[in-house]
């Protein structure tokens, strides 16, 4: 029996190390998962209030916006100046967009399908996200003499971007964020010059003081999708880890138009089909615009093809190859109850 | 004198809390260092900015602030190549940082938390910023839009180890700055930025400022009563 002893606080000891070593591992994964800082991230953005000043890059264009952001009573309003000189305001009030060009002495009303704020979280990073993407931790980063976390999200192929989100340890904000391709070079960065967090933000901030007598007011009135509606039409083969996540249907200037959604988890891809036989829409001096091919609007690009006398039209934040991909891929199907599922490509 | 003292001092100039003789010396400084200049003209920026006072224009038009800036950032010694994470300045005592807190608080009843943070130098985007930056249409290549029903006219582009790099590399910017986004796709482009990535919904204001998408494209007249009732 002595000799049992020593054995078995051997073990204990062991056992005891196991313990401690897997408690440990646990309590530094939990605050290093780059998972519990995005979600951190996005409560922050979808609660509190902020004030700041933002600088947005995008290529070689830099816009220098103060950004006033409130969320009261489940109501959002934001309000945003730029500091180009133009003296443009945009003023977000739940689903309505008001914006305001001083310089051309126009304002133009439109209506979201969404009441959002124009610095958006990141949803969908859960486990399945490490399957196109690599999240190491989110490691300690100083930004500005502050404590951040950097949390890294590399794409693992060339079909998606990556995300690069400095999020303050304190206050959960992400006061740098930056898209980034697979090769490294930056699409897009928002860099917070300055920011506040106010408890109450007075609503005389949040409206414009601009003089609008004598401007001219104009409705636009961007294209409204249901949800849920049956669309048939079916995506051949779509890049990895792509799958369709919505459909909805909805007019466009009196025609309809199909509105398609694919994800990888994280960036969405929109996809618009409409009849091709429909005249091109006229440019303000009357001639024709071609809308086909690829396209680079700001971060998104979009790809138009024509398929069975269809305009598909892909756009999303992803490279051109993956919307021209997508768009390409989908068809017509013959039964439109036989919504087939979308069959990605693994 | 390191960069957090220099920093400091320069704020301290700003906010005239300079004795004359260190004052003197940093202006000398000023004068001869583009890149102190440039930090110089983002404080002035972030000033003006916070308290929204339209900034100056140039005799020849507007624009001027992206200019200014777009020179600013030319002027900042080197970066961090794009693929590392950009290595920030440490932050000095800059008391127009102090000024900043003021003004939230002024703009408040009482602040949570309130950081302010040293304006960073940005990094440079590279092979979007070695082009024109107009967020415009590019039409494909080939003129002639794709046959109904077989449209792969570049199949070289669809798949293929060998085409990684195309996939990064954004479309050929149209040279043409008067070139804008089309009717159409306008339409798409608002109605895709409800599920646009994080920060991507700031680009179709972009696209807005940058005159590449009009403002008044796919819009109406609002009636009298409508406009009367918003006031």
């Amino acid at each position: 029996m002595p000799a049992a002893n020593p054995s078995r606080s051997c073990s204990l000891l062991a056992a005891c190390w196991a313990g401690g070593a897997l408690l440990w591992a646990a309590c530094s994964s939990a605050a290093d998962d780059p998972r519990v800082w995005v979600d951190r991230m996005n409560q922050a953005l979808a609660t509190r209030n902020y004030d700041g000043v933002l600088v947005h890059q995008l290529g070689d264009r830099q816009d220098t916006l103060r950004i006033i952001h409130r969320i009261q009573d489940g109501h959002l309003t934001e309000r945003l100046l730029s500091a180009d000189g133009s003296g443009r305001e945009f003023v977000r009030s739940d689903n309505e967009l008001v914006s305001y060009f001083p310089d051309r002495r126009i304002v133009v009303v439109e209506r979201r399908s969404r009441s959002l704020g124009f610095i958006g979280g990141l949803p969908g990073v859960d486990a399945n996200s490490y399957t196109q993407y690599d999240l190491g931790d989110a490691e300690p980063a100083m930004v500005q003499g502050r404590p951040t976390r950097l949390v890294s999200i590399r794409p693992r192929d060339s079909y998606r971007y990556g995300y690069r989100l400095w999020i303050d340890e304190k206050t959960n904000m992400p006061v740098q964020t930056q898209l980034f391709a697979g090769d490294g070079t930056i699409i897009e960065q928002n860099t917070f010059a300055s920011l506040s967090l106010p408890a109450r933000i007075e609503e005389p901030l949040l409206r414009s003081q601009l003089p609008t007598d004598g401007y001219r007011w104009l409705r636009r009135e961007p294209p409204q999708f249901k949800p849920g509606e049956k669309v048939s039409w079916a995506a051949q083969a779509l890049p990895p880890g792509f799958r369709r996540t919505g459909v909805g249907g909805g007019e466009v200037s009196n025609k309809p138009v199909s509105h398609l959604l694919f994800s990888d988890g994280l960036v969405t891809v929109s996809v618009f089909i409409e009849s091709a036989e429909t005249p091109p829409a006229l440019s303000r001096n009357g001639t024709p615009r071609k809308a086909d091919g690829p396209a680079q609007l700001g971060a998104a690009a979009a790809f138009t093809a024509h398929i069975d006398g269809y305009r598909v039209t892909a756009v999303g934040e992803v490279p051109p190859l993956t919307v021209r991909l997508i768009a390409e891929s989908l068809r017509p199907q013959p039964e439109a109850g036989a919504a087939s599922p979308v069959a990605p490509v693994r | 004198m390191n960069e957090t003292e220099r920093d400091s001092q320069l704020s301290a100039l700003f906010d005239g809390e300079l004795a004359a003789d260190p004052a003197a010396l940093v202006t000398r400084r000023l004068l001869k260092d583009p890149a102190l200049r440039a930090t110089w003209g983002r404080y002035a920026l972030i000033g003006a900015v916070l308290r929204q006072e339209p900034l100056l224009q140039p005799a020849g038009g507007r624009a001027d602030l992206a200019d200014r800036v777009r020179l600013s950032v030319l002027a900042e010694p080197a970066l961090a190549p794009a693929a590392q994470p950009p290595v920030f300045a440490q932050p000095g005592a800059g008391s127009w940082r102090r000024g900043l807190t003021g003004a939230a608080l002024a703009a408040s009843v009482a602040a949570v938390a309130v950081l302010a943070l040293r304006w960073q130098a940005p990094v440079a985007l590279a092979p979007m910023a070695a082009q024109p930056s107009q967020f415009t249409t590019v039409v494909a290549a080939n003129s002639t839009p794709p046959q109904s029903g077989s449209a792969q006219p570049e199949p070289a582009v669809r798949t293929g180890v060998q085409d990684v790099a195309h996939s990064y590399t954004t479309p050929r910017q149209s040279q043409a700055s008067s070139a804008r986004l089309p009717a159409p796709l306008v339409n798409y482009v608002v109605a895709h930025s409800e599920y646009a990535s994080p920060g991507a919904r700031l680009s179709s204001l972009s696209a807005q400022m940058s005159g590449s998408m009009d403002p008044d494209v796919n819009t109406h007249e609002m009636t009298k009563a409508e406009v009367s009732a918003r006031r």
